[in-house]
């Protein structure tokens, strides 16, 4: 796992999901539950935005960019 | 003499609007009386696609009660669209929320599918070909488990493309979000919605100069109603809800566009021969 999973995986499941029943992993479907609402998306986006350094257009906010964490990583790569 | 060749799809709307079958009244529109016979054609092979997938037909009054769309979270998401005519009675904003009041606090013994039609009326603020405050809206409306839900979703989705491209009209499929959503959480709102896959519109090529517009709408709710109104499924569990609906005045001017005002109005005359 990289350390951009590690990030990732630290910051959703410290500050976004803060049921202590959900924890994510990699390959967890981040948005079948609604852990994640309108709120928490937008502090995602821009932590993912913080992390690649530029700005994510909404064309890229697609399921399938953000379905787990491994395709965000995927998809975006890191800075 | 010089003959004049009809070209583009600019002519049909000059058809129409010469036959008085479209005509712009201040800020509303009035459509004559072979225009109302398409969109009653158009609702007509609606609810028989309806009616064979199962759907109860249900008959709604003219207002909706304010209450209902309170409860419905309506003024959250879309403030200052709906049109309050007496007092607590609205013109209703879209026509499902007429359902969601109907199956309040029941339990669902088995996945429903309802359908009926509204007159509604939306304030809003765009100008554009087609898009009007007042619109008849056939809509039908699933309540079950999320996979039933999304299912029956993707079946509406298929089922209605193949309709619209049978007549044809010049149409597509895609993903979509809501435009008035308003406020801190907007954008949030519709990322969401954009990431989830929620909203699908079916768009329409009305003339060469707009851009597609839509003409019906493919939605799911996730819970979002089921909690609002009580809608629990037989385990107790919160139901999953969407909705498929039709702006048939829209789809009576995309026909009348396309094929052309007279070919479009054939198409009743066809039915009823």
């Amino acid at each position: 796992m990289s350390d951009a999973h590690d990030k990732l995986l630290n910051y959703i499941n410290g500050e976004l999901l803060t049921d202590p029943t959900r924890r994510a992993a990699p390959d967890t479907p981040l948005f079948e539950d609604g852990g994640i609402d309108s709120l928490k998306i937008l502090k995602l986006i821009a932590f993912v935005e913080l992390m690649i350094g530029r700005n994510i257009p909404d064309e890229e906010i697609v399921m399938k960019n953000f379905r787990t964490v491994t395709m965000i990583v995927e998809h975006f790569g890191s800075k | 003499m010089t003959t004049t060749r009809k070209t583009g799809i600019d002519d049909p709307m000059t058809e129409l609007l010469r036959q008085h079958e479209w005509v712009s009244a201040g800020c509303e529109t009035v459509l004559g009386p072979r225009m109302l016979a398409l969109v009653d054609w158009v609702d007509s092979k609606v609810v028989e696609f309806a009616i064979k997938a199962g759907a109860s037909e249900l008959l709604v009054s003219r207002l909706i009660d304010r209450s209902v769309l309170e409860r419905a979270g309506y003024f959250e998401s879309f403030p200052a669209s709906v049109v309050e005519e007496s007092d607590g009675g609205c013109i209703p904003p879209a026509t499902c929320y007429h359902c969601y009041a109907k199956l309040a606090a029941t339990s669902l013994p088995e996945p429903s599918i309802l359908t009926c039609i509204a007159r509604c009326r939306r304030n809003e603020g765009k100008e554009e070909s087609g898009r009007l405050r007042a619109f008849t809206m056939r809509e039908i409306v699933f309540v079950g488990s999320a996979a039933w839900v999304r299912e029956r979703r993707e079946e509406w989705m298929a089922r209605i493309l193949a309709f619209a491209q049978s007549l044809p009209l010049a149409v597509q499929l895609d993903a979509a979000t809501d435009s008035f959503f308003a406020g801190g959480e907007a954008r949030g709102r519709k990322l969401l919605q954009q990431i989830k896959g929620l909203k699908f519109e079916l768009r329409a090529q009305m003339d060469t100069k707009n851009t597609p517009l839509a003409i019906s709408s493919f939605n799911l709710h996730e819970t979002f109603f089921s909690r609002r109104f009580g809608l629990r499924l037989a385990d107790g569990t919160d139901a999953h809800s969407g909705c498929v609906a039709f702006g048939l005045e829209r789809w009576a001017l995309a026909l009348a566009l396309t094929l052309g005002a007279n070919q479009a109005f054939r198409l009743v005359e066809q039915e009823h021969r």
